[in-house]
């Protein structure tokens, strides 16, 4: 039986028997995680069980979580020494969704230790290596369940995004990444890093994937309060509607953009052009505005977000925390103290209001923007200390939709003169998921990027 | 613009940490002196826009209120045990602290 590069929609046609699909991704996960470090455990037991709902909707298909999700009877590390032991008494809502749906957990992918960063380099469990170049990075923080999508060791993962985390290494890794509209999905039982901006979403081979998986990853939760209650749209079937769209383009968007992304922006704007959209010149606010939002919100998030490791009901004492967790801390400490709280947490608050009026406006003319995912492809393992601010000029292009809690999402547009995977992006208005998913499956079946090749390397 | 940023000496940083309850090692405090610093400088193109007729409050949702009844949900709650299965230190059903007083 080879599954390689089967979507999991295509393996639901198939009515394979789930056994043998179980027992494929187990198998090539087992052979290959050493090459590449995506995930940081793999059930044991799961995989022989007979206790999924085999009839349920995924099948028993096998499906990978980032490491910050709750599990119940898997360990939870959020790649962090202080969780090292941690075995959660409670599921996530969305793992418990999954698992209603049939689906398998397969195993429980690598990040940034508590999703601080956009490379996988700063989890505690080592890094998780580029599938088309292991001399590279996957990008981050759900570097793991993108890197093992690309792989082919599942057919798809779930990640989670504050502004980046999502987008960033399905681009790198040349997968889709899917960040939902703030709230659309519960964030119930994942490890808070940015309340205000967390959102789990889908990292997948295909679009239609992603569509699938977001209708059971939707919902109104009462575990949740900041989760919306709307109505979960048919997002898979939607895809067929064949609708035209108005898209705007903002020049704001490719300040710093390297040459080989440039060059797939702009085939995928002709490629738009034939499928019958508009194209359509926009201004959007500078995104440096919203590396500065992001930079003083989320640390101010974590500060509070991490205070509760101490040690004393869960999980190791606070000197295990890494550099990167230490930073955060202290800066969003400072940011929130007395005298400071205006001049920063406040003033960038009222500058995130301003980026959401921003893109509020610009979508009463356009029903999507595009724009390249990151400015740059994959960066080699270690560059990090090259670069000032490394994630906040990786994710630079990510952030202001996140700072609006916007939906976006990346699909693999072309591979750089170095081989590495080139993403680019739609962002939609608030709630409006089933148009960014529209465009990005047309453009997808326009783009044809090879997904098989680099599955061959993991054999 | 940027000399209105105060500097975070070593200093400072100790104090941060031990606001936030961390033990930073001495010979860090230079790193982190500098590198917090860099970050303030850098978040001051905020000042750049003009936020003076932006409300106080802000939520990233549209949502207004979200309210639900005050029951209790028994298929939710945990049973003790379980709920103390990650605690280092207990004893009587109870997590053990360190003596505060």
């Amino acid at each position: 039986m080879d599954f390689r590069g089967i979507s999991l929609t295509e393996l639901l046609v198939q009515k394979n028997n789930p056994q043998d699909v179980i027992n494929y991704f187990y198998n090539r996960t087992k052979r290959h995680n050493d090459a590449i470090n995506a995930y940081l455990y793999v059930d044991e037991s799961e995989p022989i069980a007979k206790k999924n709902r085999v009839s349920s909707l995924l099948n028993a298909i096998p499906l990978a979580l980032k490491d910050n999700i709750l599990t119940k009877h898997q360990p939870t590390t959020a790649a962090s020494q202080i969780l090292s032991n941690f075995m959660s008494p409670y599921a996530a809502t969305i793992t418990h969704k999954l698992t209603q749906a049939g689906a398998t957990i397969l195993g429980k992918t690598n990040m940034d230790a508590w999703a601080h960063g956009s490379s996988t380099e700063t989890s505690d469990f080592g890094i998780t290596t580029n599938p088309y170049n292991v001399a590279f990075v996957a990008g981050g923080s759900s570097g793991g369940s993108a890197a093992a999508v690309a792989a082919g060791l599942v057919p798809a993962a779930i990640g989670t995004e504050t502004a980046g985390s999502i987008r960033g290494p399905a681009s790198w890794s040349g997968v889709v990444g899917l960040k939902p509209t703030y709230g659309r999905v519960s964030r119930y039982g994942i490890i808070a890093m940015g309340s205000s901006w967390d959102c789990p979403g889908p990292i997948t081979q295909t679009v239609e994937d992603a569509a699938l998986l977001l209708e059971i990853l939707a919902g109104v939760d009462r575990y949740d309060a900041t989760s919306i209650n709307a109505p979960v749209e048919r997002y898979k079937k939607q895809l067929e509607e064949n609708k035209k769209f108005t898209i705007g383009v903002a020049d704001e968007y490719f300040d710093g953009v390297d040459k080989d992304v440039m060059k797939s922006v702009d085939s995928s704007l002709s490629r738009l052009t034939k499928l019958g959209h508009r194209i359509k010149k926009i201004h959007l606010m500078h995104p440096k505005y919203a590396i500065s939002v992001y930079m003083l919100l989320q640390r101010s998030e974590v500060s509070s977000n991490l205070g509760r490791y101490d040690g004393i009901r869960y999980g190791k004492n606070r000197s295990y925390f890494g550099q990167e967790a230490q930073r955060r801390i202290m800066l969003g400490s400072y940011a929130l103290s007395t005298g400071y709280y205006d001049k920063y947490y406040k003033k960038a608050q009222k500058v995130r209001y301003i980026i959401r009026e921003d893109f509020e406006k610009v979508f009463q003319d356009v029903d999507i923007i595009f724009a390249p995912t990151m400015p740059i492809t994959a960066t080699r393992i270690g560059d990090i200390s090259s670069f000032s601010f490394y994630g906040e000029q990786m994710d630079v292009l990510a952030e202001p939709a996140a700072a609006a809690g916007i939906p976006a999402i990346t699909i693999p547009a072309g591979i750089d003169h170095k081989g590495l995977p080139i993403g680019v992006q739609f962002m939609g208005p608030y709630l409006g998921e089933s148009l960014i998913l529209q465009a990005a499956y047309q453009l997808e079946k326009e783009i044809q990027f090879d997904r098989l090749s680099v599955m061959k390397k993991y054999e | 613009m940027a000399d209105s940023v105060k500097k975070l000496t070593k200093e400072d940083i100790k104090h941060i940490a031990q606001l936030a309850n961390l033990d930073i090692d001495n010979d860090e405090l230079e790193a982190y002196s500098k590198q917090l610093t860099d970050s303030l400088h850098y978040v001051e193109n905020l000042e750049d826009i003009d936020t003076s007729g932006v409300p106080d409050t802000f939520f990233t949702t549209h949502a207004k209120n979200s309210m639900q009844e005050d029951v209790i949900d028994e298929s939710v709650t945990l049973p003790q045990e379980e709920v103390l299965q990650n605690a280092p230190k207990k004893r009587n059903g109870y997590f053990v602290v360190k003596r505060i007083l």
